[in-house]
């Protein structure tokens, strides 16, 4: 999602379930993401995943 | 990101083979788990100069947790291949349950830019990098016993059977170490189809590892000491290369490379007694060739090489005696393990062909 003329965010999100017959996946997480660049010439950009 | 899953458990051979049970058939516990919780965050900022070189930089930290708990599948004495069937009587043993953090920090900056000097084209790198890295790790006491695991037979898998989890941890082991490195390399075009490559990298290492020591292995077990053991290392690492390109769709390469393992991970066995080995560390020889085809539309790569480690950490009991029991200036001589002698491969890029 673009939030200005040089700047955009971006949002992850995953879930994974599975019974595989006794065996179990329970996994969730979510990854937000932006990213700026106002000098040309500079970019700056954050990732996490919690 | 979260996970609490219930892992597959493993099924123990039978008489040197592997059983014959249907592949998918579990044999574990409702009660077995696997419940980790993983943080992490990364930034990273790029600047470019007007001349055309950049200076990158980056942070990362994180944090993971884990706590294992599970089962593995077996058979009773008397079980053969020959008579194993649906009735045949699983038993459940413990695997050791395991419980840890780990927190990370590594932050990196370099710089690159493709420059003429001394009468040469260079591509030139260099920078700096620093990790901070800890983990503290938990022993388990008051464990179920065997007894109390309940067995299933070969036709009854997932019988959705568990046990209570009275499990007791304390803190068993664990680590702080530091580490930074500098290196610089420059690829310079020496002749019209020609480069040498020459790079430098000096590492310094700084870890403590501890072990905790109890009265018991019981929950009434008192802390009795700590095993506190220090490594430190500076080295230097280098790296050389030779490429001739004699089209734009043809590279061909030699090189030589050695590099030293930092991780403090990988030393987190560490003893009073393997205190002295030196670090882990590898050396690479390679020939290898890069062929573009169809106009770019297929890649193929290959390479010939030999990797040598020496030195290298090994908790597998099978192994790691003959390793530790060398004194250190023997186990530099040579190297532990000897892991690829060939690699080759085939990508296609792009086929936008008319076939």
């Amino acid at each position: 999602m673009r939030t200005g003329e040089d700047s955009a965010a971006r949002l992850n999100v995953m879930i994974n379930k599975a019974d595989n017959g006794g065996a179990k996946i329970d996994k969730s997480g979510v990854a937000p993401g932006f990213s700026w660049a106002s000098i040309p010439r500079m970019n700056f950009s954050s990732v996490s995943f919690i | 990101m979260k996970v609490n899953n219930v892992p597959f458990p493993p099924l123990r051979w039978l008489n040197g083979t592997i059983p014959q049970v249907k592949p998918g058939d579990f044999y574990g516990l409702s009660s077995d788990t696997l419940l980790g919780e993983a943080q992490q965050a990364t930034a990273q900022y790029t600047h470019r100069f007007a001349d055309g070189g950049s200076i990158k930089t980056s942070i990362r930290n994180g944090r993971f947790e884990r706590t294992q708990w599970s089962t593995a599948a077996g058979f009773a004495a008397g079980t053969t291949a020959a008579n194993l069937n649906d009735n045949t009587v699983v038993t459940r043993a413990g695997l050791t349950p395991r419980q840890d953090v780990y927190k990370n920090t590594y932050a990196q900056s370099d710089y690159s830019n493709v420059f003429s000097g001394f009468g040469f084209q260079h591509d030139f790198l260099a920078g700096i990098d620093a990790a901070h890295e800890r983990a503290d790790r938990d022993g388990a006491t008051n464990i179920p016993t065997a007894a109390q695991r309940p067995t299933t037979t070969i036709g009854n898998p997932n019988d959705g059977l568990g046990i209570a989890n009275t499990i007791i941890w304390r803190p068993a082991s664990g680590y702080r170490a530091d580490s930074f490195g500098t290196y610089a390399q420059d690829l310079v075009q020496v002749a019209e189809h020609w480069k040498v490559l020459a790079g430098i990298r000096w590492d310094s290492f700084n870890g403590d590892f501890r072990q905790l020591v109890y009265s018991a292995n019981t929950p009434a077990g008192v802390l009795t000491g700590i095993n506190n053991t220090h490594l430190g290392e500076s080295l230097f690492s280098k790296r050389v290369g030779l490429l001739f390109q004699p089209s734009s769709t043809a590279s061909f390469h030699l090189s030589y490379s050695t590099s030293f393992n930092t991780s403090a991970d990988t030393y987190q066995f560490v003893s009073q007694q393997t205190a002295n080995t030196p670090p882990e560390k590898s050396r690479n020889i390679e020939l290898g060739a890069k062929l573009d085809w169809l106009d770019g539309a297929l890649s193929t790569r290959m390479a010939v090489y030999r990797t040598e480690k020496y030195n290298e950490r090994n908790n597998d009991q099978d192994t790691a005696m003959r390793v530790e029991s060398a004194p250190s200036s023997q186990s530099s001589l040579a190297p532990s393990s000897i892991l690829r002698l060939f690699s080759g491969g085939v990508l296609a890029v792009c086929c936008e062909t008319n076939w």
